[in-house]
């Protein structure tokens, strides 16, 4: 009877809970740590994806016949950056891409440059070949007036684009050697509009002209067509 | 007195042109403009004449024209007037003539230039100066009313001078041909 009793204060209450307790913690702990490892891997494997997507990504954008625009590769490369993954190879890509797309960056630069200027060039061309235009077209104009009066009013209309009606007209008869000309004798422009009102003809293209600060004709040169 | 003025020429031309050539030698090309400069002198003094001598002109338009075309020429030369009523051709200044040619007694003058050609080409003097002959026919047309009150057929012929020259544009110098027509000469005259 002793020992049974002895064995029932064995097994007691207090001590089958410490058991139990025991037990639970050991089996709580066991699981706990588990999930942390799977956690762990989990993470582990996902960084491994993402830095091989962005290794992916990043040789795609270093790639010359990528059909990204400029803005799309840069949202890219910060999209990446903005991961922050600590990978040496992922930095060094993104340093190379980085170089790459400042470079594009530059020639983008360079390139919309060379267009302004082209456009700078040919707007100024067009203006100045309007107002060759502009001045041929009185000449033609007295030229082919159908009487003397007509002819005189178109020349006061043409004359109010020069300085003043001694404006020298320089007619090129010939070039020679290093782009030197000869010239006819000079004249005035008010002579060569009565010129071309007598004449009829104006047979001449024009060479170069000069203008002062108020856009006005101050030198005209003309050259036989 | 034209006789020993186109003599004069004939022997600068026969004895100045190898060695200007040689001083001072222009290309073909040049040596072309200068002709077809001097060419069209001779062309737009056809065009004054109509215009002076057409009685649709105005007096002040003639008078203008005339200053320009008294420009074309050198100074002192000489136009010879004929006619078929007369053996003789008088010789007056280019002012004189073209004041006599505005105040044709015509109620409408024509006057037409044409086959304008050089007989002599231009050629170098020992001066620089490069001298030339251009023969012209004119037709004259003179009216009184409804009849053809006049009217011939003119041979003439212009020496034509062509110098290079110098001058000052805008600070810059500008070196340029100068054609100068000297006397037209009256060679035919015929109806």
């Amino acid at each position: 009877m002793k020992s049974g009793k002895t064995k029932f204060r064995l097994i007691s209450m207090p001590r089958v809970m410490m058991l139990l307790m025991v037990i639970m913690i050991a089996v709580g702990g066991t699981s706990c740590k588990s999930k942390k490892k799977i956690a762990a891997e989990k993470a582990a494997i996902e960084l491994a994806n993402q830095i091989a997507q962005a290794k992916a990504s990043l040789k795609d954008l270093l790639r010359d016949d990528n059909p990204k625009t400029w803005q799309e590769k840069k949202d890219e490369l910060d999209r990446i950056k903005a991961m922050q993954l600590r990978d040496p190879e992922v930095e060094d890509l993104i340093n190379q891409v980085e170089a790459k797309l400042e470079k594009e960056r530059q020639e983008i630069l360079r390139k919309e440059e060379e267009a302004a200027r082209l456009k700078a060039e040919q707007d100024a061309k067009q203006q100045k070949q309007a107002q060759l235009d502009n001045i041929n077209s009185h000449f033609y104009a007295i030229a082919s007036a159908p009487t003397a009066a007509e002819a005189n009013i178109r020349i006061q209309r043409a004359i109010s684009l020069y300085a003043s009606k001694d404006v020298p007209v320089l007619i090129v008869v010939s070039k020679y050697g290093d782009n030197q000309k000869d010239y006819d004798r000079p004249t005035s422009i008010e002579k060569y509009l009565n010129y071309l009102k007598d004449i009829k003809k104006y047979d001449k293209q024009i060479e170069s002209v000069k203008y002062d600060d108020f856009g006005k004709i101050i030198e005209i040169e003309l050259i036989k067509k | 007195m034209f006789k020993y003025k186109t003599i004069i020429v004939l022997v600068f031309m026969l004895f100045g042109t190898t060695t200007i050539w040689a001083q001072d030698e222009i290309s073909p090309d040049r040596k072309q403009a200068i002709d077809s400069l001097a060419m069209e002198k001779v062309k737009d003094l056809s065009k004054y004449i109509t215009i002076i001598g057409s009685k649709e002109t105005s007096f002040s338009e003639a008078n203008r024209v005339i200053d320009r075309t008294l420009e074309l020429f050198a100074p002192n030369s000489q136009i010879g007037v004929s006619s078929l009523y007369r053996k003789e051709i008088k010789y007056y200044t280019v002012r004189k003539y073209l004041n006599r040619l505005m105040a044709l007694n015509y109620d409408q003058v024509s006057i037409k230039w044409y086959n304008i050609q050089y007989i002599s080409d231009l050629e170098p003097q020992p001066d620089g100066t490069y001298v030339g002959v251009i023969t012209i026919y004119q037709r004259f047309e003179g009216r009184k009313g409804d009849d053809l009150t006049y009217v011939d057929t003119t041979k003439k012929d212009i020496t034509v001078y062509v110098k290079r020259k110098e001058t000052q544009i805008g600070g810059r110098t500008i070196g340029f041909w100068d054609v100068l027509l000297g006397d037209i000469r009256v060679s035919e005259t015929s109806k």
